[in-house]
């Protein structure tokens, strides 16, 4: 029978913000004070504000509703055939409103009273000036905004089991929003997949292999889409809410720049696995190999700025992830169920590659910042790009270009990056480990979470050669490796006592090829050992369980790196520090 | 019973089937639904398109380093550099030495992009007019305004990336004409010949305007008037050495609208900069700095909004803060007469730009805050397009009356005002001073391009500056100064196209050859 089920859910949140700044308050008395005119030649003063307090208001309301309709319909015909099947919708509808009161001035919070402005809110036609002499101009008007995010998803799974072992199974799916477009079509994203498995163990044949108890194979071939909002295929423009301040027109700017050729990201990808489990549950787990090819991704391409934009996300990269994933798991009872060990370790590796992508020439910037400008074809998408440091030359810290050529600091590079620059490896882990173990020992429970990134770079802090500029100097902690180093391997202080282009060299210092470390790491995530008290002897006490326990977390972690930093919190940032926890859990 | 439960599920399975198709079908026009009223809007109005060219901040600066710096309005020598050399930056001296090797390269060139940005506004104004709803009258208004934007921008850059626009120099690379929002299109650079057709064409259109300067006694020279339209038509006929339609439309313009600041009365020192000199050493003492009020405000529009003189609001924008003057165009000023030398040229600005320890004097010329003065068509810049034409077409007494009409709301009153000359070469040099007097930097470039096209032989300028040597990263204070030129014919006169172009265009955007 199938099963029809809805759902009707209806949410309305309110934010009110006040700010109410006290006559007395310096940011008040600073404010009246500063912004009335003074005519020094007559000494006199004219306030532009009344005196009072000053409150700023504003208020967002979020209305939201979600429609959702399911159906399931799950049927055995005779004793062979099994069909399930899932078919189901939802709308959501999100409107958020914002209303920004204007600031009020000279108000009194027991009258009610507002006050008004003296000489006018100032502006081109009547302006006013502050007691420096400088125009000033005092925003009267209220602020609205108004958003709307609609979503819709429409979906249906089926899958057909024979004698209990043969299944094949089936899924679609569309989700859409209410993204700009021409074509409303393209606002419904493609997902569909396909998929068999085969329940091996369950065969007569296998019925020998005792010591088996589940084996599963399973494939899928899958299909999905994804759209990037944030571009549109026309001109969009952002108009302002308040008449410009000095012509009291209405302005607004162009705030995308169209793309007539975007299109759907594209990903297909194949599946292939099996779940097991053995010796009676003591060991189980899974084994997925997958690979996944993505056409018509997105990529940010430079282009000429005749074309009013010097970049442009445009659907012309493929891409491709092939990977394995593991995993193992125990349920052991050493004795009984009075020592028991759980445990289990998860393992997968991905290798990605670019595999098609045109780009007539890299800029190194674009290689060395990274994202989608970095992609290249036949590389990792998250390759780390980096300098090779060439030592000084002629008063001038260097880089190798390409060939026996040299670039300073000093200017951009020229030609092609990809031929002078380093690649250093993937920014992104390609190996990841995670390892949980349990123990129970009688009344004491014991467990530990190891998690662990390997394969892949990162670059460390760098003396941050700073300029001199502001009004403070302020190096960071490597100054000694510059001082201290040999200009031919390490970046020197500069060479000159004039170095007019000393504020360009940031485009290089943070990018030099001996900044790059192995990023392999292990964490220490959690250690737990408990103690169950032995409840009999405390049973006066009315409690069913109590347990004291002693929890680290972030305990350690072991780096595979020279300069000893923590490549997921840089330097500057604040590292997971050890944490206890020592507690009682009691249990009624 | 069988047959009934079937039924039952059958119409179940049609209902469902029903109800989750129709919510597809009503789908979409839910789905239209606009994320936002204020933001990523799809133009349906021509409210919104006025809404656009109103955004004044999108269109009124240039950020023109060829003005700037590579004229000999612009006193670059090594005294002042010595002075304090991190001032400058290497664009600055390689605009100055019309450099042509490193330029291309620089990646602070903003002014190609910034012209083009435009370009792009004014193209979407004109795709999207016949798709709007609004009135004819708005949408006639809006097209030629959006066609002076255009053609504006082209005919800046022409100026500024291709040689002067003569018959010799037809067939010379033009510009990339964009004339459409999309990214496909021809990238090429066509023929000058063909940018300038553009150029005439757009301004023909923009000229329909029928949109009076002065609206409810407020001039909105923010947005295309029939005074703008035709004060950049005489800006365009002067470029192109046509005085008596130059002439024409300067008369036009100023018959519409011809409001001007008198410097006698309109305009006053505003806040002091005070700066202190030689600090730590005997010499110390505190500088005061006399700006013009116009000098108060960086953000506040208000002053220039409100600067009587302008047809069409354009500004020519200095990034590093400082039109150092050269002692020739200083010279050229009557230092106890003439205002603008009172006001504009500020006495010991170079304090202001970090000169002071030791302390290094010399004026700058300081207009609105530190970076901008006037480059769009202004009242000023129409009589003296009027007076030089009528000069150049032997009208010496009418061009005289016309260049003093300005004078005398540029100096203290007395015997200096009125220029007399002893004729037409005499007047039209005098006018030409003038000129450069009320319009340094901002003109300087476009003039000595056009003088040298002309067939006046006597207005022809011929530039050059005695520097250090240079290379990509540093001035090589240490070597031998040489002279740098700037000769009557050189390709030089077309400025480096920015290297990012030739990149990412994969090589079909050409560079100028020299």
């Amino acid at each position: 029978m199938p099963l029809p089920c809805s759902n009707i859910q209806k949410q309305l949140f309110n934010t009110n913000n006040r700010n109410l700044y006290n006559e007395n308050t310096y940011y008040v008395r600073n404010k009246v004070n500063t912004s009335s005119t003074w005519d020094k030649t007559t000494n006199t003063v004219t306030p532009n504000l009344n005196k009072g307090s000053i409150l700023d208001q504003n208020r967002t309301e979020v209305h939201a509703w979600n429609f959702r309709n399911q159906a399931s319909f799950n049927r055995l015909l005779g004793k062979d055939h099994e069909i399930n099947a899932v078919a189901g919708m939802e709308v959501d509808n999100l409107v958020t409103e914002k209303f920004t009161n204007p600031t009020s001035y000279g108000y009194n919070d027991k009258t009610l009273t507002v006050g008004t402005f003296p000489n006018g809110p100032g502006g081109a036609y009547a302006p006013i000036k502050d007691w420096q002499g400088y125009n000033e101009t005092f925003s009267y008007t209220n602020v609205f905004t108004y958003t709307t995010q609609r979503y819709f998803s429409l979906y249906g799974n089926a899958a057909y089991t024979y004698l209990n072992k043969y299944t094949l199974s089936g899924s679609l799916r569309t989700d859409a929003s209410n993204l700009i477009t021409d074509d409303p079509s393209y606002r419904y994203s493609p997902f569909w997949s396909l998929g068999g498995s085969w329940q091996l163990r369950k065969e007569k044949f296998m019925d020998r292999v005792a010591w088996l108890d589940q084996l599963t194979v399973r494939f899928t071939y899958g299909y999905n889409g994804n759209v990037d909002p944030t571009t549109a295929f026309r001109p969009l423009i952002s108009t302002a809410a308040n008449p410009n301040t000095y012509t009291h027109d209405y302005t607004a700017s162009i705030s995308s720049y169209g793309n007539p050729t975007l299109r759907w990201e594209k990903t297909g990808s194949i599946n292939f696995g099996f779940d097991y489990s053995l010796l009676g549950g003591k060991f189980f787990g899974k084994v997925d190999l997958y690979s996944k090819q993505g056409k018509d991704l997105i990529a940010q391409i430079s282009i000429p700025a005749i074309n009013g934009t010097t970049s442009q996300k445009l659907n012309n990269a493929e891409m491709s992830n092939k990977g394995i994933e593991l995993e193992l798991g125990t349920h052991i009872p050493i004795r009984g169920n009075d020592i028991t060990w759980q445990g289990s370790v998860n393992f997968s590796y991905n290798k990605n590659k670019i595999t098609n992508l045109f780009v007539a020439k890299y800029e190194a910037y674009s290689l060395t910042d990274g994202g989608t400008a970095a992609y290249v074809e036949g590389y990792d998408a998250n390759s780390s790009w980096m300098f090779q440091y060439a030592g000084v030359h002629d008063g001038q810290p260097m880089i190798k270009g390409p060939g026996d050529n040299m670039f300073d600091f000093t200017a951009w590079t020229t030609g092609d990056g990809r031929e002078f620059m380093l690649n250093m490896g993937t920014k992104v882990a390609p190996y990841t480990l995670g390892f949980i173990n349990s123990f129970k020992i009688y009344d004491f429970d014991f467990s530990f979470i190891l998690t662990g990134k390997f394969g892949h770079v990162f670059n460390r802090m760098s003396f941050n050669y700073p300029v001199l500029w502001g009004s403070r100097l302020l190096p960071n902690s490597k100054l000694a490796e510059v001082i201290n180093g040999d200009p031919a391997s390490i970046v020197p202080l500069p060479q000159n006592e004039n170095e007019p282009r000393y504020y360009f060299w940031d485009r290089f210092y943070p990018y030099l090829s001996y900044l790059s470390e192995n990023a392999s790491h292990i964490r220490m995530q959690e250690v737990y050992l408990g103690y169950h008290l032995p409840m009999k002897k405390i049973k006066a006490l009315g409690t069913s369980n109590v347990q004291v326990f002693l929890q680290g977390n972030d305990l350690f972690t072991v780096l595979f790196n020279d300069a000893g930093e923590d490549p997921e919190y840089p330097m500057g940032t604040i590292n997971p520090a050890p944490k206890f926890t020592l507690g009682v859990k009691v249990g009624f | 019973m069988r047959t009934t439960r079937y039924r039952i599920k059958s119409s179940i399975y049609a209902a469902s089937a029903l109800l989750l198709s129709s919510g597809f079908l009503s789908c979409n026009k839910f789905l239209d639904e606009a994320p936002s009223k204020t933001t990523s809007l799809v133009v349906k109005t021509t409210d919104q398109l006025n809404a656009l060219l109103n955004n004044y901040n999108s269109f009124y600066q240039e950020g023109n380093n060829t003005a700037v710096y590579s004229t000999d309005d612009n006193g670059l020598n090594t005294m002042i550099y010595d002075a304090k050399p991190g001032t400058f930056t290497m664009a600055a001296v390689e605009f100055s030495l019309w450099d042509t090797d490193y330029l291309a390269g620089d990646g602070q060139e903003s002014f190609w992009s910034g012209e083009y940005k435009k370009i792009f506004n004014a193209n979407m104004v004109l795709e999207y007019l016949d798709q709007v709803s609004g009135s004819a009258e708005d949408k006639a208004a809006l097209r030629a305004d959006a066609y002076l934007i255009r053609a504006y921008s082209y005919w800046t850059l022409a100026n500024t990336y291709c040689l002067p626009y003569t018959e010799a120099n037809k067939d010379e690379p033009g510009l990339p004409l964009k004339t459409a929002t999309s990214f496909e299109g021809d990238q090429q650079r066509p023929p000058l010949e063909k940018v300038y057709q553009l150029i005439e064409a757009d301004l023909a259109e923009a000229l329909k305007t029928t949109v009076p300067l002065v609206q409810g006694g407020t001039a909105r020279h923010w947005r295309a008037s029939t005074a703008g339209v035709r004060g950049f038509a005489a800006k365009y006929y002067l470029s192109r050495n046509n005085y008596s339609e130059a002439l024409a439309y300067a008369d036009e313009a100023l018959g519409e609208y011809d409001e001007m600041v008198d410097y006698n009365t309109d305009m006053h020192y505003g806040i002091d900069g005070k700066v202190t000199i030689n600090a730590g050493t005997s010499n110390q003492q505190t500088v005061t700095l006399k700006y013009p009020y116009t000098h108060d405000n960086q953000v506040d529009m208000t002053d220039m909004i409100q600067w009587k003189e302008f047809l069409y609001f354009r500004m020519l924008y200095h990034e590093s803060w400082w039109y150092l003057p050269s002692q020739a165009l200083l010279d050229l000023y009557d230092h106890d007469h003439d205002l603008r030398y009172q006001y504009h040229y500020v006495q010991n600005y170079s304090y202001d730009r970090g000169m002071i320890n030791p302390a290094f004097s010399w004026p700058g010329y300081v207009f609105f805050y530190k970076d901008r003065l006037p480059s769009g068509p202004t009242v000023a810049e129409m009589l003296l397009i009027k007076a030089e034409c009528q000069a150049r077409q032997n009208n010496v007494d009418a061009a005289l009356t016309t260049v003093n009409k300005l004078r005398a709301k540029r100096m203290l009153p007395g015997a200096w005002v009125n220029l007399i000359a002893s004729g037409q070469a005499d007047a039209l040099k005098k006018i030409l001073e003038e000129r450069r007097r009320e319009l340094p930097f901002s003109q300087r470039w476009n003039d000595i391009r056009r003088f040298n096209n002309n067939d006046d032989p006597n207005d022809d300028v011929e530039l050059s500056r005695t520097f250090y040597p240079y290379s990509n990263s540093n001035v090589l204070t240490t070597e031998m100064v040489k002279t740098y030129t700037l000769p009557k014919n050189s390709r030089r006169f077309a400025a480096p196209i920015p290297q990012t172009e030739i990149t990412s265009s994969n090589g079909v955007i050409k560079q100028n050859t020299y």
